[in-house]
């Protein structure tokens, strides 16, 4: 029958374009998937060499912290400048901060390197993990990657050297991690001769392929720095007010509680730093740090007002909690 | 940068870095802070710079250089074994013991960073750590 004809070549149709349209969302599927695996969220604080609360530099000794998060081991016989300076390091050049490492070798490696607790990332244990980073050298088989593991079978990794060819190269190495791993450090730049190296926009992703490095928004990159390192206020910025009124004796304790913008990683250690400026006021002290807030106490000097204010040179209370 | 205990001497004086400078203090100078009621808090360390007025409040369980400083509350813990809950003949065992705990209670078992073989006495150097702490 013509009619039933027409109802089956209408079903065939609408049975075809079921077919490409199921087909065609399970591309876009798969799509998100990769798109996904390569946007993977950095397990690295201060990837991007972005945040620096300690200064630009040079810093010199060895254990130093220098971009937040980041810590310089020099081996022995060696030295090591670090400073940060501006890179070219971006896809097509395009620039931001980023460490200069001038280095002179001595008998053993040295190192640029973040530690991840893994108590702080107990998922990443039994997992492969993966770093990648944009590395700039002048010297063949001088600098390149590593990935140590403390645990049963736990292993220094290795990626290629840098050829030295004086462009920027990313490098990657992936590595296992033990499942009673208790550790990772992230070299980020291991250098095994003397030179000048640059290194920019590390990432530390689950997984054993490397991903490329995705930019976070300041006000992320600096919450994510402050979970090891903050300051109440600004340095002598004169934005730290704390009054006691109508103390009515000499010798009153006043109590303050400061709190935080983010929560630290563990109890920090809280240093009161600078000159600050007491009015009627003394014994300025920091107690129970904590990893939310702290108490601030002083003395009243005078049966008056009485204030601490953070208004000269450096004064500022610095949170600092290394795992 | 807090200002950090990075040795101590088997006279008792602590040697203290801070940013570029720094100096030393008689281990018995120090104090701990103070709780609300005017109490000490052993938990926490109060260590001044020798060089200038900053002054940091370290807590038992490191903060800013957790080896660094648990050694240093190694050492308060046995000139100050009272302070810490512990009798005055209580072990070196026992105390460290005590210590490991209260490192504990505030940061996690996992925190603890000293090794049976630390030598918590003597005046061997605290170092600014090295790669090998964390490659060991």
């Amino acid at each position: 029958m013509p009619y039933l004809d027409d109802m089956r070549a209408i079903l065939d149709n609408l049975q075809g374009l079921h077919r490409a349209v199921t087909g065609h969302g399970k591309q876009l599927e798969r799509l998100a998937v990769a798109s996904n695996a390569n946007e993977q969220a950095n397990l690295l604080t201060n990837g991007g060499f972005e945040v620096w609360q300690r200064g630009n530099g040079p810093f010199t000794a060895s254990g130093a912290y220098t971009a937040d998060r980041w810590r310089m081991s020099i081996g022995a016989a060696g030295t090591m400048s670090l400073t940060n300076i501006t890179l070219t390091s971006g896809l097509g050049g395009a620039t931001s901060s980023g460490p200069q490492v001038v280095y002179t070798h001595g008998t053993a490696d040295s190192t640029l390197w973040q530690l991840l607790v893994l108590t702080e990332f107990p998922y990443l244990r039994g997992s492969t993990v993966s770093l990648s980073a944009r590395v700039y050298s002048s010297v063949a088989s001088a600098a390149r990657l590593s990935l140590t593991t403390v645990g049963t079978g736990g292993a220094t990794t290795y990626s290629a050297y840098h050829p030295g060819n004086g462009t920027w190269q990313t490098l990657m190495v992936s590595a296992p991690i033990p499942i009673d791993a208790t550790s990772l450090t992230v070299d980020a730049l291991r250098m095994s001769a003397t030179g000048t190296h640059y290194v920019d926009n590390a990432v530390l992703v689950v997984g054993s392929v490397a991903a490329d490095y995705a930019l976070l928004h300041p006000t992320d990159d600096m919450a994510r720095c402050e979970r090891y390192r903050q300051s109440i206020g600004v340095d002598g910025g004169g934005d730290l007010i704390y009054t006691m009124f109508n103390a009515f004796a000499t010798a009153q304790t006043a109590w303050f509680t400061p709190t935080y913008r983010t929560q630290m990683a563990i109890t920090p250690t809280a240093t009161l730093q600078g000159t600050w400026t007491l009015g009627g006021a003394s014994a300025l002290a920091v107690g129970g740090p904590t990893t939310r807030a702290l108490y601030l106490s002083y003395t009243s000097t005078a049966s008056s007002v009485s204030t601490a204010w953070n208004s000269a040179n450096t004064a500022n209370i610095v949170l600092e909690a290394n795992p | 940068m807090a200002v950090l205990p990075i040795r101590i001497t088997a006279t008792g004086t602590v040697e203290v870095s801070h940013d570029d400078h720094g100096g030393s203090l008689p281990l018995s100078s120090l104090t701990f802070a103070k709780r609300i009621d005017g109490s000490d808090d052993p938990r926490f360390v109060v260590v001044p710079c020798p060089g200038c007025p900053a002054v940091s409040t370290h807590p038992i369980s490191g903060g800013a250089a957790p080896e660094h400083v648990q050694r240093l509350f190694m050492r308060l813990a046995l000139a100050r074994r009272a302070a810490f809950g512990a009798t005055a003949n209580a072990g070196r065992a026992a105390v460290k013991r005590r210590v490991r705990l209260l490192v504990g209670a505030m940061d996690g078992a996992e925190r603890w960073k000293l090794g049976a073989d630390d030598d918590d006495e003597g005046d061997a150097p605290l170092d600014a750590a090295t790669q090998n702490e964390t490659e060991a």
